[in-house]
């Protein structure tokens, strides 16, 4: 076994350096909580200082909107849904609250601080077939509401639940339940990544984290800086995509997303199912007229389990659900910028959708509502 | 576990205090815990592949050195069988049936052999050829194997560089294991710079710029007829992949240097390096000496002519290439790489001539001109190592010189300025590390005042909260 070489004076040096490290160390902690707090201060007074991009309209969303009409989405929802189109069948203003590389769970905190301020007739939320599917991406994503988890409430468990990911947890616990893919307790321990992580450390690290100033807003400063003093427009939060994408192009994308249609592993996520279910239970609740679109979408997605998913809620639901994804009408390349539509697609799309909304969905919206100077 | 999460964040203070507080004779088991610990963050079982190849070469060792004659060869067989049998099965039996697979297609046969669904144990090329080195040091009479079963498993599983190396050698390291290290406020101080560098390296600039790269490798097709993407998408790639790996090096170098440990130097600014050989020398030391000490040596070296030594150095290279991973694009990589270097040494008057003719003009000028040619020749093998196939590197090449137009893929703005601005605050400081530092070891050029180099790493590490990449995410070397 190991030889000591240990001397008392060096042990004595050794106990210096500690007192000397520590010292130390708890000045340099010091400063860096001071700085910490410091910038935070100065990040959070300049992000909501924004007065374009996709941060400010959030922000808008969250504070200031009152649209009659509401569409939710990721960028999907936000490049095909003419607000303008929509609103001039319908005859109410109507605002496109979809964000990019978003998913439910941004539009359940969009649907709870409107709900906090007003309640709108008809909210839309737009859906992709596979949306339901657990994706670590999309909890990554979450961090931007980061931001907004001091001052608004309602948006702090949405958030935490990227400290939680497949686990489980309750709301406002700091401690979170490792994930069960497998009903198999020895395979979800000996056999799963990170589950030791998950057993060792059961907690939401993301509730830590927020106790910093500056990481809200981590890699934020530049998008902060173009929101300030870049002036972006929008039409009612549409954000329209001009020229056609190429055939060659197409046919790449195709193939690409029928090779991310082939991945395995794909697992319905509970928290997705959750956050689309409360959404909806929130706004059948205060009489506001929903409904499900699956927009049109250049290459095919899967018609699986997370789809099946969205048809038995919207069933449950009794909420009008309707898929656009594959009809034949919107399958031109004319119509697509990439895999979303451009700006004549979307323009197409919106005025169909809203003549069907009138015609079919709630033929009443329009009477009850209509005709409100826009 | 991964250096840049949370979870390390309480690992590293808990594991390096409670190894200071210890008694000295109970450190090496504490160690060997938290090792074992470390490595099951990843896939728990595969703590068994570990436990195998260390009992394996246990016994090999000491039998190697009882042994005489012909059966002291036999032991060292049998190690090497155990480790590169365990490397064959986890890490290269899908590419083998993949290329029988397809060889047999070809000669319009179909035997349809299954592949092996497993997912790739983390740094098990790194911990074998660790081990592997113990046996052939033992065999070569450099080293008396250690009858502690504990410290060798130890020296196996060192959590530093577990993972990701560096790869140790015997003779460096299980000795350390034996001595009192008491705390060392210099080297404490020390070793936790080398680890705020590799943790601003690894999220600021290798985590930044992985978003752009990905987007363009994965989906080069996506990018077509925007050659200053591809060019872009290159370069990012081959500062990613240092920033990647030297980041987690100069962590774990770190780590084990506040306890104590010293291990060996992984990457000396290999950018900067003047020539494609300077590139190489400076480029994942402990793996080229792997290869050099036990392959190109063994097989002569450049001691038996110029042309010997090339062909030498073509192994050495297509192993080095096999070792990254189990796809031909890891191999031709390394074969570029290996042009490059035999170029070197068959057109050497010619880059006498060059290199008299740019550094005439300005010392200044002749090092800038040789250092991005020196940086290009590495992108170019670099296309194969990020391509998901042969055939998509070919396509990279092609469109790098298509000079369709000078259309440019932005990405996210922020990857790209954020990745920038990390880039040149690294090479400045590389710059001053390899040129200005008094002292050769300085990492960062810090003010001489206590106040202000408090208020010197509080602004790092401030820069780090605010525009690292806190995901978490894998080193793209765990995977060999």
């Amino acid at each position: 076994m190991p030889v000591s070489s240990s001397t008392s004076s060096s042990e004595r040096t050794g106990r210096h350096d500690l007192r000397v490290l520590l010292r130390n160390a708890l000045l340099l902690l010091l400063v860096v909580i001071v700085f910490d707090q410091l910038g935070g201060l100065v990040l959070r007074f300049l992000y909501f200082q924004q007065k374009s991009g996709p941060n400010a309209e959030t922000t808008y969303l969250f504070t200031a909107m009152k649209a009659d009409g509401l569409i939710l989405g990721s960028s999907r929802g936000r490049r095909n849904y003419n607000s303008l189109t929509l609103a001039d069948t319908l005859g109410f203003k109507v605002y496109n609250g979809g964000h990019d590389g978003q998913t439910v769970f941004y539009e359940l905190a969009v649907v709870r601080s409107v709900l906090k301020r007003y309640t709108p007739k008809l909210v839309i939320i737009d859906l992709n077939p596979e949306e339901l599917y657990y994706r670590e991406l999309h909890y990554d994503r979450l961090n931007v509401l980061a931001p907004y988890y001091r001052d608004f409430p309602e948006v702090r468990d949405i958030y935490l639940l990227r400290g939680v990911r497949d686990g489980s947890w309750r709301p406002g616990s700091l401690f979170v339940s490792p994930a069960q893919p497998s009903n198999n307790s020895w395979d979800n321990f000996w056999f799963r990544i990170h589950a030791m992580e998950e057993y060792l450390i059961p907690i939401n690290t993301e509730k830590i984290k927020m106790l910093s100033g500056i990481y809200p807003y981590n890699s934020m400063p530049l998008d902060i800086l173009s929101g300030i003093f870049r002036k972006r427009h929008s039409h009612a939060g549409f954000k329209p995509l001009k020229g056609v994408i190429s055939k060659k192009k197409a046919e790449e994308l195709i193939r690409q997303n029928a090779a991310l249609r082939l991945q395995p592993g794909k697992r319905v996520d509970k928290h997705k199912v959750a956050a689309l279910e409360e959404m909806i239970t929130l706004l059948k609740q205060r009489g506001v007229a929903v409904m499900v679109v699956m927009s049109p979408a250049l290459a095919p997605f899967g018609m699986e389990a997370s789809y099946q998913t969205v048809l038995d809620l919207c069933a449950r639901h009794q909420i009008p659900f309707r898929d656009y994804s594959q009809d034949s009408t919107y399958l031109d390349l004319k119509y697509f910028y990439d895999n979303h539509m451009n700006l004549e697609g979307a323009t197409l799309f919106s005025s169909r959708l809203a003549s069907d909304i009138v015609r079919v969905y709630y033929p009443n919206l329009k009477q009850q509502y209509g005709q409100r100077p826009r | 576990m991964v250096f840049n999460s949370f979870a390390f964040l309480v690992f590293f203070p808990v594991v390096t205090t409670i190894y200071f507080l210890l008694p000295h004779r109970w450190r090496w088991l504490h160690l060997l815990i938290a090792s074992c610990v470390f490595y099951m963050f990843f896939i728990p079982i595969y703590i068994l592949i570990l436990v195998f190849t260390i009992i394996i070469d246990y016994f090999a060792g000491i039998w190697i050195d009882q042994a005489q004659g012909s059966r002291r060869k036999l032991y060292l067989l049998m190690s090497i069988v155990a480790n590169v049998g365990v490397l064959a099965v986890f890490k290269y039996y899908n590419f083998f049936i993949d290329n029988i697979n397809l060889i047999a297609q070809w000669l319009g046969m179909n035997p349809d052999l299954k592949y092996l669904n497993i997912i790739l144990p983390i740094g098990l090329s790194f911990h074998t050829f660790q081990a592997m080195s113990y046996t052939i040091e033992i065999y070569r009479g450099n080293f008396k194997p250690v009858r502690d079963f504990g410290i060798y498993a130890l020296y196996v599983m060192f959590y530093p560089q577990l993972v990701a190396g560096p790869i140790e050698r015997p003779q460096n390291l299980i000795h350390q294991f034996y001595e009192k290290h008491e705390l060392d406020y210099r080297r404490v101080v020390s070793g936790l710079k080398m680890m705020l560098l590799g943790l601003f390296m690894k999220v600021v600039i290798a985590d930044r710029l992985g978003a752009y790269v990905s987007n363009v490798f994965n989906f080069p097709r996506s990018h077509d007829g925007e050659p200053l993407t591809f060019w872009v998408a290159a370069w990012f790639f081959a500062i990613q992949l240092y920033c990647d790996f030297g980041g987690y090096s100069l962590i774990a170098i770190g780590s084990a240097r506040v306890m104590g440990f010293t291990l060996m130097t992984n990457f000396r600014r290999p950018y900067l390096g003047q020539s494609v050989g300077e590139v190489w020398q400076r480029w994942h030391i402990s793996l080229t000496s792997w290869f050099r000490d036990y392959v190109f040596n063994p097989l002569g070296g450049y001691r038996k002519g110029k042309w010997r030594g090339i062909f030498n150095l073509g192994v050495l290279m297509f192993l080095a290439g096999l070792w990254h991973g189990a796809n031909w694009t890891y191999v031709l990589c390394f074969m570029v790489f290996f042009v490059f270097l035999a170029s070197r040494l068959i057109l050497r008057r010619q880059i006498e001539w060059f290199d008299k003719k740019v550094y005439g003009i300005h010392p200044l000028f002749g090092r800038i001109v040789n250092t991005i040619l020196a940086f290009h020749c590495g992108i170019f093998s670099y296309v194969f190592f990020r391509s998901g196939s042969v055939s998509d590197a070919l396509y990279y090449y092609s469109q790098m010189f298509s000079f369709a137009s000078f259309r440019f893929y932005e990405g996210d703005a922020s990857t790209l300025w954020y990745g920038i601005f990390g880039i040149v605050l690294l090479f400045a400081l590389e710059e001053w590390q390899e040129n200005y530092a008094k002292q050769k070891d300085a990492v960062f050029p810090e003010p001489k005042s206590k106040a202000a180099k408090f208020v010197f790493y509080a602004a790092i590490i401030t820069v780090i909260l605010t525009l690292g990449v806190f995901d978490a995410s894998q080193f793209i070397y765990f995977q060999f």
